[in-house]
């Protein structure tokens, strides 16, 4: 922090996440308001924040890929079906605790990044959208296919599962699981953006001509970055599955894997928090939308195209945020907290990072 | 035999009507429409919406929705592609996802989600015509085939001859030089998004008549995306071939294997392209080298 008066003074200064006594403070704040927000709050309110926990850890696996290496993806929703199939077969079927299905998620969404990731070893940005797109109706029609072959026609309802003794059935008993998830994923996210591989993603994403002149060897990091990607996004299909106790087809949809982009469009590109204000306004916008035609006085067919009325919305974000604040609202984020941090002076410091 | 023959013929014919939008917006301005499909839906609902307004189906009512996607075009290209001009792709790309998802919504806010045919509001009926002993087409599938060779023979030619279409190929080989040479490239580019979009408009009609029409039918860009793909994004001629195989290949696995596979052989096809040949059967190899 330039000008702050805090100097690091050792190594260990230069690493530490929570390196200033202000950064600690308001990280105290955030940790005790996620620990009261329960007490204080009805179960539809948790309800709806667990959704925004479990959307989080998707866009921050989606982030790695599209905002760090500058790849995007559209198939991610078939990575995200197959974490859920991956907790209907091992859950369900073999009976395998909640504890142990979770990391099998993370392999099965791994081993998927890897074959979803293994086109773009010969093609460029563009040309991997397709290939990524192509994949995911790839996926979702294998889904379908054990549906039918095991005889699951309407869809896998999945029984609610426990840690040991402790059965997750309420939406109050998920939520501090969630958020511990959602803090470790978190943790792992920032420390490997921040490591050598992390970097070299940067690199790529900013140009790869000039990350392969710096001796980053592209096509295998860019495989990386799509097997850690696609390893958290199946971590949340399978948590949703679990969640919403069930799983059909129907539910991933292209539409699915562009929501998943647009909650990163959104909150901005390669951010840390702006995947968790991506997942939040995203998550949020339908249940706002109700809210505000419940009590604004609308015609009736306002009610009935609810669902077309998101749509508008959604776009209509994405193309404003991509026109006016490319940063999304991680950009506008930091706006506002450099004008605080700045004030009364109102020149811009230089941005080392994003 | 005759008969899947034929079928294939029209779907390849739909196809390739579908894709051509991709491939006129990615030859001149290297941004891949992603919102074609929500174009050629629009399209649709164009000629379900102003065909009835002049008197069922006249040339007049056709002309007036291509009009439409005429001025269409030029909006989307001023509005939204304008001013994302000289960013990384990437943006472009985005923004027609964007653009994707709300025309969608837009559709199902004012038409509402359920399918709707074209037939009943064109008012001509879908008649069978029997061609020979074992061969029936019906009205649509003739004017589907006469509209595809229609509208490639016309892009063809116009691209070829006209100075309008001399001064696209140009643009498309290099903005700058081109804008060097006294091309107007602003409104070249504007010129080849209403084109795109009129294709689309076409094509749209002409699924809504054979098919039906729903917020749903954007769906169609993802196979003739891929048919794109097969063809070489670069190139308008290499559609014929990749959308009789796509075409052949789909119809022939659901005649043969089954419906539901059938639903993924355009991205099948399209996925084992993009691995062994990626620039397409007809495209030039720096195509995918320049990005």
């Amino acid at each position: 922090m330039p000008g702050s008066g805090y100097f690091k003074t050792s190594y260990f200064d230069d690493m530490r996440l929570v390196n200033t006594r202000f950064r600690l403070f308001w990280v105290m704040v955030l940790y005790l308001g996620l620990v009261l927000f329960p007490f204080f709050s009805s179960s539809y309110y948790i309800h709806l924040i667990n959704l925004v926990l479990i959307n989080a850890i998707v866009a921050l696996g989606l982030n790695i890929l599209t905002g760090r290496a500058g790849v995007i993806s559209l198939g991610h929703a078939g990575i995200f079906a197959a974490g859920s199939y991956a907790v209907a077969i091992l859950g369900m079927q073999q009976n395998v605790p909640f504890l142990l299905v979770l990391p099998a998620t993370l392999v099965v969404g791994a081993v998927f990044g890897l074959v979803m990731g293994l086109p773009s070893l010969r093609l460029r940005a563009l040309y991997i959208v397709l290939g990524t797109m192509a994949m995911h109706f790839i996926l979702v029609y294998i889904g379908k296919k054990y549906q039918s072959l095991a005889g699951y026609h309407w869809g896998i309802s999945i029984p609610d599962p426990s840690i040991g003794p402790f059965v997750l059935n309420s939406t109050i008993k998920w939520y501090p699981v969630l958020i511990i998830i959602l803090w470790l994923v978190t943790i792992f996210c920032i420390n490997l953006l921040r490591s050598r591989v992390g970097r070299a993603w940067t690199a790529i994403g900013e140009r790869d001509f000039v990350a392969l002149a710096l001796g980053i060897h592209v096509g295998y990091y860019k495989i990386l970055a799509f097997v850690f990607s696609s390893a958290l996004v199946a971590l949340g299909g399978g948590l949703s599955a679990y969640y919403t106790h069930f799983v059909t087809a129907e539910t991933y949809t292209i539409s699915l894997g562009v929501t998943f982009v647009a909650m990163i469009l959104i909150g901005g590109l390669g951010s840390i928090t702006g995947s968790f204000l991506g997942a939040l306004f995203v998550t949020i916008l339908p249940y706002a939308l109700s809210g505000i035609f419940g009590i604004l006085p609308l015609p009736l067919i306002f009610e009935a195209r609810r669902a077309s009325i998101e749509l508008i919305l959604f776009g209509f974000f994405i193309i404003l945020f991509l026109i006016v604040e490319p940063k999304g609202l991680a950009g506008i984020w930091k706006m506002i907290h450099d004008y605080f941090a700045l004030w009364p002076f109102r020149y811009r410091r230089s941005v080392i990072t994003r | 035999m005759i008969q899947f023959i034929a079928d294939s013929l029209v779907l390849a014919c739909l196809y390739a009507l579908a894709s051509m939008g991709f491939v006129i917006i990615y030859r001149s301005s290297r941004i891949l429409n992603l919102a074609h499909g929500e174009l050629i839906m629009l399209g649709g609902y164009f000629g379900f919406v102003i065909i009835p307004l002049l008197g069922g189906i006249t040339w007049a009512g056709v002309i007036l929705a291509f009009l439409c996607s005429f001025v269409l075009g030029l909006l989307l290209y001023f509005l939204f592609i304008r001013p994302l001009m000289g960013e990384p792709l990437f943006a472009p790309i985005m923004l027609t996802i964007g653009l994707s998802i709300m025309l969608k919504g837009i559709a199902g806010f004012i038409w509402g989600a359920d399918p709707r045919m074209l037939t009943l509001s064109l008012k001509i009926p879908d008649a069978p015509h029997q061609i020979f002993t074992d061969l029936i087409l019906s009205t649509y599938d003739i004017a589907i085939i006469f509209a595809a060779i229609f509208f490639l023979g016309g892009i063809l030619l116009f691209l070829k001859y006209s100075r309008l279409g001399i001064q696209m190929r140009a643009a498309a080989e290099s903005h700058l030089l081109a804008s060097q040479r006294g091309i107007n490239i602003l409104a070249i580019l504007a010129l080849t998004w209403s084109i795109a979009v009129i294709t689309a408009t076409a094509a749209g009609i002409l699924y809504g008549a054979s098919v039906n029409i729903s917020p749903e039918t954007g769906l169609v860009g993802i196979k003739a995306l891929s048919v794109a793909i097969v063809g070489g994004m670069g190139s308008i001629v290499g559609i014929i071939p990749a959308a009789l195989i796509v075409a052949f290949a789909e119809y022939g696995v659901s005649r043969y294997i089954g419906p539901e596979l059938s639903e993924i052989i355009p991205m099948a096809i399209m996925l084992l392209v993009l691995l062994i040949r990626p620039w397409g059967l007809l495209g030039t190899k720096e195509e995918v080298e320049r990005l």
